[in-house]
């Protein structure tokens, strides 16, 4: 029986402000937040690296409390504000997370990077001090094939020093 | 933005090489706006779902298409007689195997028989990922299935399902064999026996393998492509569309991570490149992580029975008995290069052993196909050996530190010719343990854990393993480039204003080469870092190269760019008086040169790695307290990118060792299909890890550098379970094989455990 015809490819209107911006789309019902920030607004940032909500790649900020926007709908999302690596800073003004990440050596590839920076914003939110141990287990959800997490574990640490002196 | 950022005075000259020079890469990855190959789209494009075969091993009696090309939003469903319409061959299977292999040729889309769960049999193009997806569904094809098997051992079986027809699994033999191996047997004061597993596991780069095409201007195909050898791949696509190489253009852009299985060209993404020639627009195809366990190659899977024959002093004096490597279901190019080249050769690792005689056998069986993964029989061959030496030491009754130094090469001995042939250049196998027991305070742990033995039998089993390895790296492929030249290919150009462009052929997907070749041209140079840029991982703007794997590309890379400059530096000196290279480039109108690295003869990295483990015997569950790793790469361009790559290959080598495998029922089904079931390490899996050098330059090229892209799987996946086995010893446990989970080690821990 052709697919096409069930309520998940029904299109739903959908109005997010994403990075302060205010966005309106039609898209089918069941598209993931992942795919609307990539494909519909062009954020390519966020990144997919898993189908079953174990890596981490796709994390985003919703109403300041970081998702993995591989397991939302963008429906969802309806009403809600997003943030995207895209909209905590750039060249200009780099937020300290990243700057750590550059400063510490925490990305090879940089494919996990996105997603790592934006889980350790949340963690620092969550616990600004964390020791070592809690950095790693505050990072259960993020999958980093690259760099052993050592300095990305050293990159959470040197962003929490930031973040208090700042 | 950093104290490692070099300024003023630093950021020029040879005081560049051995900088922590933070990346330059970086900039774009921390703030989304890196360019992978999920974030092309263009106007018109399609996307693509590959059909895959359910099944392990079945004759195809029928496909059956209509539904699927009749579904809305669908531009094309593609059959292996689609693609042999449009002239697309089968990939060649692999290069460099022995006289008198088979080989054979592995169909973009299956013809008569599939022979693995996950091969790819139809091309669904529609409008959208989910209609495709969609339509793929409605492609039916029927099956007559066949008896699978899937193990290296089962798989050579005389009686074993046979994949291809018309004779059996083995596609080859290979004996390494010198000196007087039956005599040091028969001669030996003991032998150490062990069967040993160096289990399937799967590479996960964090990005999963894709592509997208389309046709361009002029008539070229356009390939966008996460791959770790552009010009590989362009050329293998060439052969295989009978295209003209000229005519394709092949673009890597941000690769997110490769460790091998970007290396090979594979029938999925050939099928999506065909398709969109066929169809004139463009067509995107990614993989999903689970079609990943599927789809993508995976690593090791090799059954080693080997045995050690000692001599009465302790001196290791010969290696014999037979490694089975299966390869899956077909060849990818240089997968049997891993057993042949590296498994096989490197079984000595840096003891000198006078005699071997060890069978190479590499097997087809109804599993994916195998690729390079991280070390890509480095590993294996470290971890076969070293599980031996630990063996010896406890059957000997001595220190495991104190039987490998007596065994190593000794550092007064180099270059040093292996039994198997192999010419290790330098080394101090000595010092680097020496240094790892100082820094793991290793006398006091052997102290510590007999004193638990003594008080506390029943309690936490603590134990210290040692894993040394000899990294063979920088290896050259026999092919010469495009103009005949060997090797990879540098152009260096000054312009006028002073600003150098560097581009490679060797392809860089997270090993930081953009910064490392900079300080590298830089201190060649003796311009300003800034003043650099690095070109790599395009066609049309990079040199020929044969890419990055294998731990090759500061060796080959770094020889290439070295010869560059130093073209450029004569070509500099035709001006009246010494000067400044930038006013020598302004006076004469800008410099190029280009320079091929040759074959610069293969490097030999070594390390010393230790590992502080526990064991609770009441749940079989590890903690690793402790990674010490002390490596000697030669010359550092950047210790940063160096420590970098020792701690990815470390958590990778520590996966293998207690979570990782990809297991299979009898009837060739996955067990392991998605990250939920694959255990790959998380930040948690591993203690903070201590890393140390030292440095012996290499002697056979002219920056001194060794590669060492993979020495944290060598070194870690032998310390980790020679920490835990020796952990278990005082249990009656004499080896257990990878990975060694709780549930493993519990069940060798009951009293009528195996
Ligand atoms: S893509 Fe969302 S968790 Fe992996
Ligand atoms: S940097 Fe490659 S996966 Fe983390």
């Amino acid at each position: 029986m052709p697919a096409s015809t069930g309520p998940a490819e029904r299109d739903v209107a959908v109005t997010v402000t994403v990075n302060g911006e205010p966005r309106r789309e039609r898209v089918p019902a069941r598209t993931l937040l992942v795919h609307f920030l990539r494909e519909q607004l062009g954020l390519t940032g966020t990144h997919v690296g898993c189908d079953t909500t174990q890596c981490g790649a796709c994390t985003v900020a919703m109403d300041g409390v970081a998702v993995k926007s591989c397991t939302v709908l963008a429906a969802q999302a309806d009403g809600h504000e997003v943030t995207t690596i895209e909209g905590i800073g750039d060249a200009e003004g780099l937020h300290p997370v990243q700057r750590a990440f550059w400063a510490e050596h925490g990305l090879q590839c940089g494919y996990c990077t996105p997603g790592m920076i934006m889980a350790v914003r949340q963690l620092l939110a969550d616990n600004p001090d964390p020791g070592d141990d809690e950095i790693r287990r505050g990072l259960a959800g993020n999958i980093c094939r690259c760099t052993g997490y050592q300095n990305i574990v050293a990159a959470a640490r040197a962003a929490a020093t930031m973040l208090q002196e700042s | 933005m950093s104290e490692r950022h070099p300024s003023g005075q630093r950021s020029r000259g040879r005081g560049l090489i051995g900088e922590a020079v933070i990346r330059r890469e970086d900039l774009p990855l921390i703030t989304g706006r890196g360019r992978f190959t999920d974030d092309v789209t263009l106007p018109g494009m399609l996307h693509a779902h590959v059909v895959r075969s359910p099944v392990a091993h079945a004759r195809i009696t029928g496909i059956d298409v209509t539904a699927a090309s009749q579904a809305p939003g669908v531009a094309a469903v593609f059959v292996a007689a689609d693609l042999d319409r449009l002239g697309v061959g089968p990939l060649p299977g692999a290069d460099n195997l022995p006289p008198g292999s088979r080989n054979p040729e592995f169909p973009v889309l299956a013809t008569e028989k599939v022979l693995w769960a996950g091969q790819p049999v139809a091309l669904v193009v529609a409008e959208t990922p989910a209609t495709a997806a969609d339509a793929a569904e409605l492609v039916d094809v029927s099956y007559d299935e066949l008896p699978a098997v899937t193990g290296p051992l089962e798989a050579a079986a005389p009686d074993a399902p046979v994949l291809h027809d018309g004779a059996d699994n083995v596609a080859f033999v290979k004996h390494l064999r010198s000196g007087d191996p039956d005599a040091a047997f028969a001669s030996a004061a003991h032998v150490v026996r062990q069967r040993m597993v160096s289990q399937r596991i799967a590479p996960v780069a964090l990005e999963p393998r894709g592509v997208a095409a389309w046709p361009g201007d002029d008539g070229i195909l356009e390939v966008r492509l996460p791959t770790q050898r552009p010009h590989g791949a362009r050329n293998s696509l060439a052969a295989i569309l009978g295209l003209d190489a000229e005519r394709i253009h092949v673009d890597a852009g941000d690769v997110g991570g490769g460790f091998g299985a970007k290396g090979p060209m594979y029938p999925d993404q050939v099928a999506v490149i065909a398709a969109a020639r066929a169809l004139g627009r463009p067509v995107k195809w990614m993989e999903t992580r689970s079609e990943s366990f599927l789809a993508t190659t995976h690593g090791r899977d090799q059954v080693a029975d080997l045995e050690l024959a000692v001599a009465g002093d302790g001196t290791f004096t010969a290696l014999r008995g037979t490694v089975h490597a299966s390869f899956g279901a077909y060849f990818t190019s240089n997968a049997p290069s891993s057993l042949l080249g590296r498994l096989g050769p490197m079984l000595p690792q840096g003891y000198a052993i006078g005699s071997i005689d060890v069978t190479l056998a590499g097997v087809f069986a109804n599993t994916t196909p195998i690729g390079p993964y991280r070390g890509a029989g480095r590993p294996e061959a470290a971890y076969f050996t070293e599980r031996l030496v630990d063996l010896a030491a406890a059957e000997l009754g001595q220190d495991p530190a104190l039987v490998r130094r007596r065994n190593f090469v000794r550092n007064t001995d180099f270059p040093h010719v292996t039994c198997t042939g192999l010419t290790y250049e330098s080394g101090d196998y000595q010092v680097g343990l020496d240094l790892l027991l100082d820094k793991l305070g290793y006398a006091g742990l052997r102290a510590e854990q007999a004193r638990a033995r003594e008080e506390l039998p029943g309690e936490t089993l603590l134990g210290v393993g040692l894993g040394c390895f000899v990294e063979p790296g920088g290896i050259t492929p026999g092919v010469p480039g495009p103009d005949g030249s060997a090797g990879d290919q540098a152009t260096v150009t000054v312009d006028p204003s002073g600003k150098v462009t560097v581009s490679v052929g060797t392809s860089a997907h997270g090993q930081g080469h953009q910064t490392a070749f900079a300080q590298l041209a830089a201190a060649l140079l003796d311009v300003d870092y800034e003043d650099v840029t690095v070109v790599f991982g395009d066609t049309a703007t990079a040199p020929f190269g044969y890419g990055t794997f294998g731990s090759r590309s500061a060796v080959a890379g770094g020889t290439a760019i070295h010869r560059a400059c130093e073209r450029i530096l004569a070509a500099a000196k035709r001006v009246d008086a010494p000067m400044p290279l930038a006013e020598a480039a302004a006076r004469l109108g800008g410099l190029s040169a280009t320079a091929a690295s040759g074959a610069p003869p293969e490097t030999y990295a070594s390390g010393a790695y230790g590992c502080v483990a526990s064991v609770d015997p009441a749940t079989g569950r590890v903690t690793v307290e402790r990674l010490v790793a002390v490596d000697d790469c030669g010359v550092v361009i950047n210790p940063l990118l160096v420590e970098g790559q020792v701690h990815g290959g470390v958590a990778q080598g520590l996966g293998q060792a207690l979570t990782e495998q990809v297991a299979y029922d009898s009837s060739g089904q996955p067990l392991a299909g998605s990250l939920m079931d694959y255990a790959v390490p998380f930040a948690a899996s591993l203690p903070p890890l201590e890393c140390h050098s030292l440095s012996t330059p290499a002697t056979t090229n002219p920056l001194g550098v060794k590669g060492m892209g993979e020495s944290g799987t060598l070194g870690a996946t032998c310390a980790v379970v020679n920490a835990v086995l020796d952990a278990l010893r005082p249990r009656g446990v004499r080896h257990l094989d990878m990975p060694l989970t709780p549930e493993k080690i519990w069940t060798a821990l009951q009293p009528h455990g195996s």
